[in-house]
């Protein structure tokens, strides 16, 4: 598969293509953070999340590309690397001076969030996350899913995001966030 | 403006489908109101969230993945092909020069059969031979089965040879024998990949094969020896069969990879996340880890199988 032939199949959404790079890089992405005192599994997850990144960017539109995808991906991979490094390095100062971890009102939210989407089930989980994550128009989403024009994935959409807000709620609101 | 409207462009905010003159007049807005920009701040991490979990379902896809499959994939039909051209002569050349009569392999078993048909009758004059190696174990000895282990397997490696007699009749009738190899190479991306084609070279081989009844015998020849030492450094002395590793090999496991698909036998050495190729060499040579990509792609795929 040539790059651009991959850069086509990640703009229709085929995720085959997020396996083919995987496996393609998989040594010399992970062998960078290994080399640079991280774990395997460390290795596994900043790559993987390296490569959500490229495909998201790659997805919504907003890659410019100007050199190889193993180039471009092993950049965000250093990247990931060195945040993760620096998230270890103030957690571990922060463990030091005793003070108390508080948990991050994003992992927080994710947890809930995710228990939510697995109640609402398809199509809304689908809708949102085209929404969401692929950053995706209305009329492309309508395309993608099938709806018969913008305006009904429209309508679809707010009445998924509604339900959203409701599962949402019944266990935090705006209040417990920021009060 | 209407609740459903403000949610709307809190939405398009967040996803940057706004246009910039929609953008400016909002950021105004947000600015102007302290209960919008909580709000705001509220659907971001809403959005996060719808984010974070696409992330974690596209994870857990990666995570099923099986590695070192790439090899396969980024693999020309043409290579393929050669690779499995290279497959027969090397198992063909393997099991003519292992077959003694010490010992005889299980018909009709699943793991290793070597079928044989022959009807000479006037009935039915069919010769079949299939051989399968799936699970053929070359080595198995071990020196010392606390710190060292070297496993030889040819896996899913399947060679089957037919041969059909296409003339009925009496015994003393020529037999027009015509051969079929199919090759199936180990499993690479899910394809198998097999060719039926007249394949002259394994005639003596399968002729041979139904002669002797197909005896295997498998020897395990190299000899790995452990030369202890706290340096760092790791050397190797690899000559005959006798491979000697140098250094603090006791931290973790090894394991030594033998390729015998390609038409020279080749070592490797698996070693706390590294491969290493093994060469023959009387001197002590450094332990350099294999940096190409592609080797080190079909090294872990062969690790793996």
């Amino acid at each position: 598969m040539t790059e651009q032939q991959i850069l086509d199949h990640i703009s229709r959404g085929d995720e085959t293509a997020l396996d083919y790079l995987y496996k393609k890089y998989y040594p010399m992405m992970t062998k960078m953070v290994l080399k640079n005192n991280g774990t395997v599994e460390e290795a596994n997850d900043v790559y993987q999340d390296a490569l959500i990144v490229f495909w998201q960017k790659a997805i919504s539109g907003d890659l410019k590309i100007t050199s190889k995808i193993s180039t471009y991906l092993y950049s965000i991979c250093k990247n990931c690397w060195l945040k993760e490094l620096n998230r270890k390095k103030r957690l571990s100062y922060t463990e030091q001076e005793g003070s108390i971890v508080q948990s991050d009102p994003e992992d927080i939210m994710s947890k809930v969030v995710k228990e939510a989407m697995e109640v609402l089930g398809d199509p809304c989980k689908s809708v949102l996350t085209f929404y969401y994550f692929n950053e995706m128009s209305m009329s492309e989403i309508a395309d993608r899913m099938n709806y018969s024009n913008a305006d009904t994935v429209k309508a679809k959409k707010y009445k998924c995001k509604k339900r959203l807000d409701v599962l949402i709620k019944k266990k935090y609101t705006q209040e417990d966030f920021f009060n | 403006m209407k609740p459903g409207d403000q949610e709307e462009a809190i939405a398009q905010y967040l996803t940057q489908q706004m246009t910039e003159v929609d953008r400016s007049a909002f950021e105004q807005k947000i600015s102007e109101s302290p209960q919008l920009a909580q709000k705001i701040k509220f659907e971001k991490l809403i959005a996060e969230g719808i984010k974070n979990y696409k992330k974690g379902i596209l994870k857990s896809r990666l995570n099923q993945l099986e590695l070192g499959s790439s090899i396969g994939e980024t693999t020309s039909i043409t290579t393929k092909i050669a690779l499995s051209t290279m497959t027969v002569l090397v198992l063909g050349g393997l099991s003519y020069f292992l077959l003694t009569p010490d010992e005889t392999l299980v018909i009709e078993n699943q793991e290793t059969i070597i079928g044989i048909d022959v009807m000479t009758e006037d009935k039915n004059a069919n010769i079949s031979l299939e051989i399968d190696t799936t699970n053929e174990m070359l080595s198995d000895k071990k020196e010392d089965e606390r710190i060292s282990s070297i496993t030889k397997d040819i896996e899913n490696t399947r060679v089957k040879v037919s041969k059909k007699q296409s003339k009925k009749g009496s015994k003393s009738d020529k037999e027009i024998l015509q051969s079929e190899v199919e090759v199936v190479l180990p499993y690479m991306d899910g394809t198998e990949m097999s060719f039926d084609e007249p394949f002259d070279s394994l005639q003596d081989f399968s002729d041979d094969l139904m002669k002797n009844r197909a005896q295997v015998n498998s020897v395990s020849e190299l000899e790995v020896e452990i030369e202890m030492k706290k340096s760092k450094k790791l050397k190797y002395i690899y000559v005959g069969e006798k491979l000697i590793l140098i250094g603090d090999f006791s931290a973790s496991p090894y394991q030594i990879i033998e390729d015998n698909t390609i038409a020279e036998k080749k070592l490797y050495l698996y070693f706390e996340q590294e491969y290493y190729a093994l060469t023959v060499t009387s001197e002590k040579k450094a332990l350099i880890p294999v940096r190409d990509i592609r080797l080190l792609d079909y090294l872990v795929d062969l690790r793996n199988k």
